[in-house]
């Protein structure tokens, strides 16, 4: 465990004070923690602690330090479990070569779907058949990645220049739930554990160096390869009814989904020049390519961008920009994308309290060999669907607006406004909005059966943003935050509101008592009048059905508060709590749940808390306690999911430096 | 309504024109004004070099914590050995006789109109700086930080909205990094919506410790939005998931584009970190199913179909992401 410790460690800095540095020969640091952990755990350890081990044993954590003057170590990390830990070491010999080594493991605890949701089970003859019922999944995930950075002399006009190179492995071992669709293709739901033991390695090698003062150079050559170790389930006994064999089409084994092995080369170029006048440009270059070695699919991408910005006067700063993406695919039936845009910003000085920037950026983003519409084939000659395909494109034209205001004492401010409007809109304004995408459905219905094609969406959006910190009083601060994204379209009627007003408070009324506290109201709603064709298909099973109104609405609202007082010298008390709820549902025309499914209010409450109190015995010696309590009820129906309860009690022993 | 099929917009080339003239004209412009980006503390009339031991002597704190910071072993024409204070403050002999009136300590990069200057210099400060100072902050520390990590500081959202180096960082702290805060609760002080999402159910384990900040953001400039660590967000993510990168044979073309599409990588209310819950995040761009799939299942399923397909669609689709192997039917519908 000591070994382990040891490795473990990160950069910190490590010498004596500033008057010592010259003479200093030999200087240790460290702040070691050592103790027992205990844990109770009542229901679901995914629910209540995903990525924790909860289990009572030894725990370890802290720092260390070592510097000889030419050799400098520093090692921090924490060990809770044989599965948790995490950590570093680093070492630097006089500051021109530079050795890391970080290593971790963690725990992440998967769902398991019981699938009960699924309405036709029970149906005789059409089930779901779960192989492994009741099983916990989960994965750790190691990673190790050593790296290596050597600062070269100067040669002739080219100086700082910089070798780095870094590995990086991880692997993912554990068993997850997979899940596979035998027969009919809708009806029969299967079921299965798969492991998992994937190695994932990348090598990076970098270069990096400054031509005349001015100029820097950098290029880096990654190749990254996943390597999968396991074995998918195969289903073993498959259905195949001798009186609907023909409609059936069931043919022997099939496997659940696999994942292939595949590799990963990029080449990525960069460049900078720093002129006189605040004239800052930059170049970057990329090229990529991916490959399935199984399969022997692959795709090519290729990146260029490009901008400027200068400083016209000590007031006045304008930026230009310019980015080109191209993927080409040789995977049949893929979309090959062709991505460029430009912008201009330029920020202003008005008076010593006020700055004002306001930009406009260009953007086209071409999709080729698009599924455009799916038509009934002739079902005779064995074809289901005749597929047409070809390219979508939209343009984008964004406007913002920003004011940013200051006073010495009191005031620190900003207020932004942004507008992007579209043409030919695709399902890209979907990465505006935080909670839910204000993407929508194709007005129906020139296509048959399933439609695998992506839908217009919004034609605009707004948005609007303030922040705002302050110091009310000496002892008091507050930083109030509010933000808005609103996004329609008259095209698709359907609109989008994606609120979040917080703020942060602190207080500090004396050296000995702190307190600061934040809370978040998060809200998000869409409505939209667009055709749902599952929701449409409940109410009317020959035809397509407008609905009145489909909506969306997911909340949250999450509330933080710490503490911390030194009632008296050597012990310290501190106290933090969190409350948070988070709940979406989705209505449609006033129906029911059962006529929406059983999903469509979904929502938790989670409940944290901890207290620690330490006390210093001497200045290298003290002990402590932590305790933590959390708790996870279902909304809406207030089920205690699951409670968990820990303590900690430790010695620590620190030593902050020697002569 | 039908998507453009036009590759390209015939303006186009008008409007790049219009917009190199523009930004030609502007660096003409500044290449003839003073350059004022990387100009470093004035200097303070009238003063002269005292050395480090004269600060220390009123300062031992922050000597003692400046000593232990990476500032305090580097040597360079800027940081010169026994002078270090003052290669950022100044030159402090004035400062020293007048006994450090806090009234003559003037901003790093305030106005320097004469009639802005509201007293005398005698040394400068870094607290509490002006919009524009804060910019001319950050090029003092890139004189010497010039390396590629900070390329693209000048293009970056943190400068564009007003932040320098010393926001986050405090050169007098003896911290990794010389972080004013831990990483993640420094980027909290100012991103506090962005903490409220990472406590939701659904979320990347940032407060548990395994995911930090800057493991998907450089707050140091990025090449894209959102500061992403990546030439593209699709890489970023799939430097760690690397099990969807495919290519697949039969791809889910939102999967190749960005996986925020459909993900809130900070943390979301449904499970997956998926923005709505699944089924109504599919039914965002898919009609799903509509109308019988056969008159045998339309009279066997019509009661519990609606159960069924306004359930999760990956329950069913479970290779969302893509995959190999073709459905039962032939094609790709991501079942297996």
């Amino acid at each position: 465990m000591i070994a382990l410790f040891t490795l473990l460690a990160h950069t910190t800095t490590l010498t004596s004070s500033m008057s010592e540095s010259a003479t200093a020969a030999f200087d240790l640091r460290f702040d070691l923690s050592v103790g027992y952990s205990l844990a109770t755990l009542e229901g679901s350890e995914t629910l209540v602690g995903e990525h924790e081990p909860f289990s009572s044993r030894p725990r370890l954590e802290g720092t260390l330090g070592l510097e000889t003057g030419w050799l400098r170590i520093a090692a921090d990390g924490r060990l809770s479990d044989e599965r948790v830990y995490a950590g570093s070491v680093g070492a630097e010999l006089g500051r021109v070569a530079r050795v890391d080594l970080e290593a971790s493991r963690s725990l992440h605890r998967l769902d398991h779907d019981p699938l009960g949701y699924l309405g036709f089970a029970g149906v005789a003859g059409l089930d779901v058949l779960d192989r492994d019922p009741g099983r916990a999944y989960s994965v750790e995930r190691g990673r190790l990645g050593p790296s290596l950075r050597v600062d070269l002399p100067a040669v002739g006009p080219v100086s700082d220049l910089r070798l780095s190179a870094r590995y990086h492995s991880e692997t993912r071992e554990g068993h997850e739930q997979a899940r596979t669709i035998t027969h009919c293709g809708s009806c029969h739901v299967e079921a299965a554990t798969r492991p998992i033991d994937q190695l994932t390695q990348e090598l990076t090698i970098g270069l990096e160096g400054r031509v005349s003062g001015r100029l820097g150079l950098a290029a880096e050559l990654s190749a990254r390869a996943l390597d999968e170790r396991g074995r998918a389930p195969e289903l073993l006994e498959a259905f195949e009814p001798p009186l609907l064999a023909n409609l059936i089409s069931v043919r022997g084994r099939l496997p659940f989904g696999v994942t292939n092995d595949n590799q990963r080369t990029r080449v990525l170029t960069r460049a900078s020049y720093r002129g006189p006048a605040g004239v800052d440009a930059g170049l970057t270059y990329q090229w990529a390519r991916a490959q399935s070695s199984e399969s022997g699919l692959a795709a090519t991408s290729q990146l260029f961008g490009a901008r400027l910005s200068v400083r016209p006067s000590a007031t006045l700063q304008a930026k230009a920009h310019y980015r080109l993406e191209d993927t080409r695919s040789v995977v049949p039936a893929a979309v090959d994308r062709f991505n460029h845009g430009a912008g201009l910003d330029a920020d202003l000085g008005l008076g010593r309290f006020l700055r004002l920037s306001g930009g406009y950026a260009f953007q086209r983003l071409t999709r080729d060999n698009v599924l455009l519409f799916r038509r009934s084939g002739d079902t005779a000659a064995g074809q289901l669907f005749i597929d047409e395909r070809g390219r979508q494109s939209e343009a984008r034209n964004e406007m913002r607006l920003n004011a940013s205001v200051w006073h010495p004492a009191h005031l620190r401010g900003r207020i932004g406004y942004r507008l992007v409007l579209l043409d030919g809109p695709l399902s890209t304004l979907a990465r505006q909005t935080s909670f839910a995408p204000s993407s929508g459905s194709r007005p129906h219905p020139d296509t048959l059966g399933i439609l695998p094609s992506l839908s217009s969406v919004p034609s605009h959006l707004h948005e609007l943003s303030l922040d705002v910190g302050g110091t009310v009083a000496r002892e008091l601060a507050v930083h109030p935050r509010y933000l808005l994204r609103a996004s329609g379209g008259s095209t698709s009627e359907r609109d989008g509101v994606d609120q979040a007003l917080g703020g942060v408070v602190t207080w500090t009324p004396t050296s000995w008592l702190g307190a600061a506290g934040s809370c978040q109201f998060l809200r998000n709603r869409i409505r939209t009048r667009l055709y749902y064709g599952q929701v449409g298909g409940l109410t009317s099973s020959d035809g397509f059905v407008d609905v009145d109104e489909v909506s969306y609405l997911g909340f949250a609202h999450a509330g933080m508060i710490s503490a911390w007082i030194l009632p008296i010298d050597r012990l310290t008390l501190r106290g933090e709590a969190s409350w948070v709820r988070g709940a979406s549902e989705f209505t449609s025309s006033g129906q029911s749940e059962p006529d929406v499914g059983a999903l469509s209010a979904i929502g938790a409450d989670l409940r944290r808390a901890q207290l620690s109190i330490e006390g210093r015995a001497t200045a290298n010696l003290a002990i402590g306690a932590v305790g933590n309590f959390s708790q996870v009820l279902d909304l809406p129906t207030r089920r205690r999911d699951g409670r968990a309860v820990s303590f900690w009690v430790y010695l620590r022993l620190l030593e902050v430096g020697s002569p | 309504m039908q998507p453009s099929l036009e590759r390209t917009d015939p303006d186009r080339f008008r409007r790049l024109l219009a917009l190199g003239t523009l930004l030609t004209i502007s660096a003409c412009a500044g290449v003839m004004s003073e350059d004022s980006r990387f100009a470093g503390p004035a200097s303070i009339p009238g003063a002269s070099r005292v050395g480090d031991v004269a600060c220390e002597s009123c300062h031992p704190a922050e000597s003692a914590a400046f000593g232990q910071t990476a500032h305090a072993r580097v040597s360079s024409n800027r940081l010169v050995d026994g002078e270090r204070c003052e290669s950022c403050h100044g030159e402090g002999s004035r400062h020293v006789q007048l006994q450090g009136r806090r009234d003559q300590i003037r901003r790093f990069g305030a106005s320097t109109e004469p009639a802005a200057i509201e007293a005398p210099i005698a040394i400068v400060g870094y607290r509490d700086l002006e919009p524009f100072a804060r910019s001319r902050a950050s090029g003092f520390c890139l004189d010497c930080h010039s390396g590629a990590a900070l390329f693209e500081w000048p293009a970056s959202g943190h400068e564009r909205a007003g932040l320098s180096c010393v926001d986050c960082h405090d050169p007098m702290r003896p911290a990794t990094k010389l972080l004013r805060a831990p990483v993640t609760e420094l980027c909290a002080s100012c991103h506090s919506e962005i903490r409220a999402k990472l406590q939701l159910p659904s979320h990347h384990p940032v407060e548990e410790g395994r995911v930090r900040c800057v493991d998907c953001h450089d707050p140091h400039g990025s090449s894209i939005a959102a500061l992403v660590r990546a030439p593209s967000s699709l890489e970023l993510c799939l430097g760690c998931h690397s099990e969807k990168a495919g290519p697949f044979l039969f791809e889910h073309p939102p999967v190749t584009e960005s996986c925020a599409l459909c993900h809130e990588p900070h943390g979301t209310v449904s499970d997956f970190l998926t923005r709505e819950p699944d089924p109504f995040l599919c039914l965002g761009c898919h009609a799903g199913h509509q109308g019988p799939l056969s008159p045998l299942t339309d009279v066997l399923l019509n009661a519990s179909k609606r159960a069924t397909f306004l359930s999760r669609c990956t329950a069913c689709h479970s290779s969302i992401h893509g995959t190999d192997l073709a459905s039962p039917s032939g094609h790709g519908r991501f079942t297996r």
